[in-house]
């Protein structure tokens, strides 16, 4: 019941018409006391001029590239920070509530996953009216810590299909039509 | 399994093909053979223009200079951007996971 | 002539310079020094020696046309492995990506052996499943024994996102391979 209800929602948001001038808002993912003490950060601040930019150097001819030029467009901002440590336990899980603070009435939270020994992951979606707006995800390993916050227009099922299944590289569409001439027959889509 | 240790093994440099120097020497020919030059398309043409626009009002900067730095920093936004969505769509490929096996 | 011939007729700049002067003997020379690094590099991305064959020979092709800005013997080794390794990522973004099916993805997967004939294989083959910057991330370190910041240089990515790609990638193919430690 429960993955129908989820299953439910993703689907009704993915398939709500979305206002190219919907605005989002954007969290602030900075958490000093994490930096100071992870052994690598991935740091990426992309917002509406840098976004276009980089879209404008994306291949044409790459699936996942031009996934992405799709599902940029709109987009106001793109901003991950992901935290790495050495051994276990070395960061204090309680930091994601100065993220979760930030988020108003607009913020509704779609899915949680929670694992004792893997990965906790929480998905909150920012709303006006009927459109998203706006994305966050709060991942939490036992030696990662990642958030990500997209604003604008999102198309979350997109973005969770845009490498595929299981790291395989999609098949490019010139090598699909080929591969379904030679089979005779439709095929399956996979991602 | 020792991973890093497999990983030496397996990827150790693999010798280049027979006669592979040869081929390379073979098609200097055409290497040597000068670049035909075509008029540039109306887009580059604007580009430069706006760029040799800039470089008056900059007074440092060489237009080949900026265009170059436009690039580099484009590319930089590209990897950075792929970077994100791909750490992002992992992300939700875990809660994906999850949801199937609920 | 052997891949050491450019030392023995005198230092490697001297060959350099003759060869910028359309010496194809000295070009050879330099291209049998550094064949296999180029070579290698491509085949472990691409898997496909056709492919790697062609990309190899183009990187050559445009080294000869560059002679005049190769500084040094470390430059030129520099020189080659970025020039491979961006025309890797030119060639998967042309969209000619081996075809990995579902079923034969699934066959190699799983738990690896040391034992196991078909190890080299396994990984090769879930080297492919990652995606092209953690791809050449790995092969810059175990193939061509570069430090992290060295790899940063050549791929031209800040050292973070460096150790992040190995970090991923190697976390990927422990779990493809089923790898526990």
């Amino acid at each position: 019941m429960t993955r129908f209800l989820i299953s439910l929602m993703l689907s009704i948001i993915a398939s709500i018409a979305i206002p190219a001038s919907a605005q989002g808002t954007r969290i602030n993912l900075d958490l000093p006391d994490m930096a100071a003490k992870a052994s690598e950060t991935v740091d990426v601040t992309l917002d509406g001029a840098m976004l276009r930019l980089a879209g404008k150097f994306l291949s044409s001819t790459d699936a996942d590239e031009r996934a992405a030029k799709e599902m940029i467009n709109g987009l106001k901002g793109i901003y991950v920070r992901s935290y790495e440590f050495e051994h276990e336990g070395e960061y204090d899980k309680a930091q994601a509530e100065r993220i979760r603070t930030q988020l108003g009435p607009s913020w509704k939270k779609i899915v949680k996953v929670s694992s004792k020994t893997k990965e906790d992951v929480d998905i909150y979606v920012d709303t006006q009216g009927d459109a998203v707006t706006g994305l966050l995800i709060i991942s939490a390993e036992p030696k990662e810590f990642t958030v990500v916050n997209i604003v604008g227009p999102v198309d979350i099922e997109k973005l969770a299909g845009l490498e595929g299944q299981f790291g395989i590289p999609h098949i490019s569409r010139d090598l699909k039509e080929a591969h379904k001439d030679k089979q005779g027959k439709k095929e399956d889509h996979h991602e | 399994m020792n991973l890093d240790h497999e990983l030496n093994r397996v990827l150790a440099r693999t010798s280049a093909p027979d006669g592979f120097a040869d081929r390379v020497v073979a098609r200097l020919g055409d290497a040597n053979a000068p670049r035909q030059r075509h008029w540039p398309a109306a887009s580059t043409l604007r580009r430069l223009a706006a760029a040799v626009t800039l470089t008056l009002a900059l007074g440092g900067l060489t237009a080949h200079q900026i265009v170059e730095h436009r690039r580099t920093e484009g590319e930089r936004a590209r990897r950075e951007l792929m970077t994100a969505l791909h750490i992002a769509s992992a992300k939700m490929r875990v809660a994906q996971r999850a949801v199937a096996h609920d | 002539m052997s891949a050491t011939a450019p030392l023995l007729f005198g230092t490697l700049d001297a060959t350099l310079q003759r060869a910028a002067a359309g010496d194809h003997e000295s070009f050879a020379g330099l291209i049998r020094e550094h064949q296999d690094m180029v070579f290698s590099i491509a085949w472990t991305f691409l898997h496909d020696r056709d492919r790697a064959e062609e990309i190899a020979q183009e990187v050559f092709l445009q080294l000869y046309r560059t002679l005049g800005e190769i500084e040094s013997a470390a430059h030129l080794t520099f020189w080659l492995r970025r020039v491979t390794a961006n025309r890797c990522i030119d060639e998967s973004r042309r969209g000619r990506w081996r075809i990995v099916t579902l079923d034969e993805a699934s066959d190699v997967a799983g738990h690896a052996d040391e034992s196991d004939p078909l190890l080299g294989r396994k990984v090769r083959q879930m080297l492919q499943r990652l995606p092209a910057p953690q791809r050449l991330a790995i092969t810059m370190r175990y193939q061509e024994g570069l430090e992290p910041s060295e790899i940063g240089a050549v791929l031209d990515m800040p050292l973070n996102t460096v150790k992040s790609h190995l970090r991923r990638g190697l976390s990927a193919l422990r779990e493809w391979l089923g790898v526990t430690s």
